[in-house]
């Protein structure tokens, strides 16, 4: 019972601090004022009653003299009072009030109702009968200088000393109390913001550790792809007239090895690792274009609706990306309305200011093309969405869904300096907005599709391939003896090197990017010393720093992405002589 | 010299005024006379009688010749003493002789042909009376003295005591003389 008490009067000191403190200092303060003005009162009433006293002692010491007016010995009695420096006047009048005998600088007045009636400021007077058996002789009065202001005040002083100085400590305590609160505030706050920096940042570090998993695995998987997919490309070039029925299991296992290509490259765009070509692109025409195909995607149950915001930015991106970005998008949507709903794609220009860029997740304020998808679906719960960026999460049953979806947006988004948001609400559906870097650069003019180029001319042409991959490079080396160049292999760039300084001129060089030993990048750059026309052609599954910066291609630089076809290799070396 | 007359003249009639004044406040009588009649019954609360337990009026008895006509008679109108036994008012009575039964606390011997001043201190001889006398006659307990133009008293001890009167300190010590009980005399 008294701990509740305690307990309830410490909470209260907590909260009302300030005001218990101001209660405290006003209750201190009156009690102080009125103990002085009662020790003063009874200060004065002692002072008062001293005087009375005297009085009555000479009242009664000349009572004799005064019934028969022997005015020597009143006088004696008088003077005796002259030693007390506060008397300033004694008068001594007989029973007729008339002055018999007196002294003081002010003096007593000649009459007794005078004495009693004037009495000057900064004194006070006391007149006592004098009364012998019964009978009234005559009446003493004496004056007294009341005590001096300043003194009076000079007796309180120490104690008043005490009191401000209680009060000052009061003060600085009721600030300091105050203080110690907004800093307690303060830290909270600061701690929750932590928190949440925290969840932020073990979110981010978790994306990045599965992206360099799932890189690394997507990276030797896409390498085994190529040659599958490459020898099956050579398989069916070398022999266009073979039994349909082998060649029905060739096109099987390409399109297979086709779709195993898919994954990876999704894998890879998760991980950020996959190259991205970024041009402006007119992100409203992409979502056009794609609306169509989307739409055929959707079923019949799903109306799917485009608004394109006015006056729209380019957006600095790989519009092949956003593409399948936009069709994974219109998946999960699809699967989230499995009762049939609507599907809108809105673009609009967006300005990500400070306040929003100052968020948990760090986005860079400026100009962005934003892309929203919104479905009429089933929505997400707050527990899903945290994690539906991560790879290989899906909500779909098992074999519906890769868990690759989101995370392909996600890192697609992100590689391209975006920012991707998502809002959704069990039972109403949910929006995916897509922030995407707005272009500075001029409109690119649509490339024309390259055109086969006949001929003989590239038969004078050799190339020097380098993969630490053997499966790759046999692969590479076949496929460009199938399209008519002369081959040199090398399995790493120092054999590379040797093979150049042993006098080969290769025409192009088309090497890996990672490799043991020196990259494929200083490799170049060595051939280029030495034979400074040659033309380079990297292939990678994905790139790193030593070619790509941020996953952007150097201006300049020629890209063929693992696992590629025979075809696919022509057109690439086709551009290159081009240039 | 006419100027030096009229100023003679003038100081005479100042003093007669004055004179003429100063008789007026004595209501008649000789100024000392006047003293004593206030005096008489002021005497009362500075002594002590033997029956405390008396109840009766406050008794001044002027024996034989009054010298103060009206004047203690006024002196003591309305004066209340009081007393253990209670209050007790002063009155005044005029008796041609005293004795040790007369009801008297204060006796005034004025002295007459009936009963001179001697007579009546040795009648009321060890009666409770306090014997007040004038300076020309035979002392009683109080006797009426002029010192330095003031009227002043002596006091007698041994009567007093011989009457059971016990006189107040504050009393003796405004006596001119005062013969105690040995028959001392003490300045």
């Amino acid at each position: 019972m008294t701990g509740l008490w305690l307990s309830r009067l410490r909470r209260l000191g907590d909260y009302r601090r300030p005001i218990a403190v101001s209660l405290s200092l006003a209750v201190l303060i009156v009690a102080s004022l009125l103990l002085a003005v009662f020790a003063e009162q009874r200060h004065t009433a002692q002072v008062h009653q001293a005087a009375r006293v005297q009085a009555q002692i000479l009242a009664d010491a000349v009572s004799g003299a005064l019934a028969f007016n022997d005015q020597d010995a009143i006088g004696q009695y008088t003077s005796a009072l002259r030693e007390n420096p506060d008397v300033l006047a004694v008068g001594v009048y007989d029973d007729k009030g008339s002055l018999v005998a007196r002294y003081g600088a002010q003096g007593a007045p000649g009459r007794l109702e005078d004495a009693v009636r004037a009495t000057p400021p900064g004194s006070f007077a006391i007149d006592t009968p004098v009364i012998q058996g019964g009978l009234k002789l005559g009446t003493v009065y004496i004056r007294e200088a009341a005590e001096p202001l300043g003194l009076r005040v000079a007796r309180y002083s120490g104690a008043a000393l005490l009191v401000v100085m209680a009060s000052l400590m009061l003060t600085v305590m009721a600030l300091d109390a105050r203080t110690v609160r907004a800093s307690h505030e303060r830290l909270l706050k600061e701690v929750a913001d932590r928190e949440v920096a925290e969840a932020a940042l073990r979110q981010s570090q978790k994306m990045e550790a599965v992206g360099r998993l799932t890189g690394g695995i997507a990276h030797d998987f896409n390498n085994m792809l190529a040659v599958v997919l490459g020898n099956l490309d050579l398989l069916l070039r070398r022999f266009p007239n073979a039994d349909p029925l082998l060649l029905r299991f060739v096109s099987s296992s390409q399109e297979a090895a086709k779709r195993a290509a898919g994954l990876t490259h999704r894998l890879l765009a998760f991980s950020r690792r996959q190259p991205l070509d970024p041009k402006p692109t007119d992100v409203g025409k992409t979502v056009q274009d794609m609306s169509e195909l989307i739409g055929r995607t959707l079923g019949e149950t799903i109306s799917i609706e485009t608004v394109r915001g006015a006056g729209l930015w380019r957006a600095h991106i790989d519009a092949g990306q956003l593409e399948t970005a936009l069709v994974n998008l219109a998946v999960n949507a699809r699967d989230a309305m499995p009762g049939g709903g609507k599907l809108t794609i809105e673009t609009a220009n967006a300005y990500l200011d400070r306040t929003y860029a100052s968020g948990p997740e760090a986005v860079t304020p400026g100009q962005y093309v934003m892309v929203a998808v919104t479905d009429t679906g089933s929505g997400m719960t707050a527990e899903v969405l945290d994690q539906v960026f991560e790879p290989f999460f899906t909500t779909k049953p098992v074999g519906l869904g890769t868990g690759l979806g989101l995370s392909q947006v996600h890192g697609f988004v992100k590689q391209s300096g975006g920012h991707v948001a998502i809002y959704s609400e069990p039972g109403h559906g949910t929006t995916v907005k897509l922030y995407l870097p707005r272009s500075t650069e001029a409109v690119e003019v649509a490339a024309p599709e390259p055109g086969r180029r006949a001929g003989n001319t590239r038969r004078e042409l050799s190339v020097l391939v380098v993969d630490d991959e053997a499966g790759v490079r046999d692969f590479a080396a076949d496929a460009l003896v199938e399209l008519g160049y002369d081959v040199v292999s090398a399995s790493d760039a120092g054999e590379a090197l040797r093979v150049v300084e042993g006098g080969a001129r290769p025409d192009i060089l088309l090497t890996d990017v990672v490799m043991p030993g020196r990259s494929g990048r200083q490799l170049a750059e060595a051939v280029v010393r030495i034979k400074p026309d040659v033309r380079v052609l990297y292939m990678t599954g994905y790139t790193q720093n030593a070619i790509v910066h941020n996953g952007v291609l150097d201006s300049g630089t020629h890209l063929i992405t693992k696992p590629f076809t025979v075809q696919q290799l022509e057109v690439e070396l086709e551009a290159l002589m081009d240039l | 010299m006419a100027g030096s007359g009229l100023a003679r003249l003038s100081g005479i009639a100042l003093a007669a005024v004055l004179a003429a004044a100063a008789v007026a406040a004595s209501a008649g009588g000789p100024p000392d006379v006047a003293v004593e009649a206030t005096y008489l019954y002021k005497f009362a609360p500075f002594v002590t009688w033997p029956d405390a337990a008396a109840t009766r009026p406050f008794t001044i008895c002027v024996v034989g010749d009054d010298p103060f006509g009206p004047l203690l008679d006024r002196a003591v109108a309305g004066q209340t003493l009081s007393t253990p036994s209670g209050p007790r008012p002063i009155q005044v009575t005029h008796i041609d002789t005293i004795g040790a039964h007369s009801s008297c606390d204060i006796a005034y011997l004025g002295g007459s042909r009936a009963e001179s001043v001697a007579e009546a201190l040795r009648a009321v001889r060890g009666a409770p009376i306090l014997t007040v006398t004038d300076e020309d006659d035979p002392p009683g307990i109080i006797a009426f003295a002029v010192a330095d133009g003031h009227v002043r008293f002596r006091i007698d001890q041994a009567q007093a005591q011989q009457n059971g009167l016990v006189i107040s300190s504050k009393l003796l010590s405004l006596a001119l003389v005062v013969r105690d009980a040995d028959g001392k005399v003490l300045p």
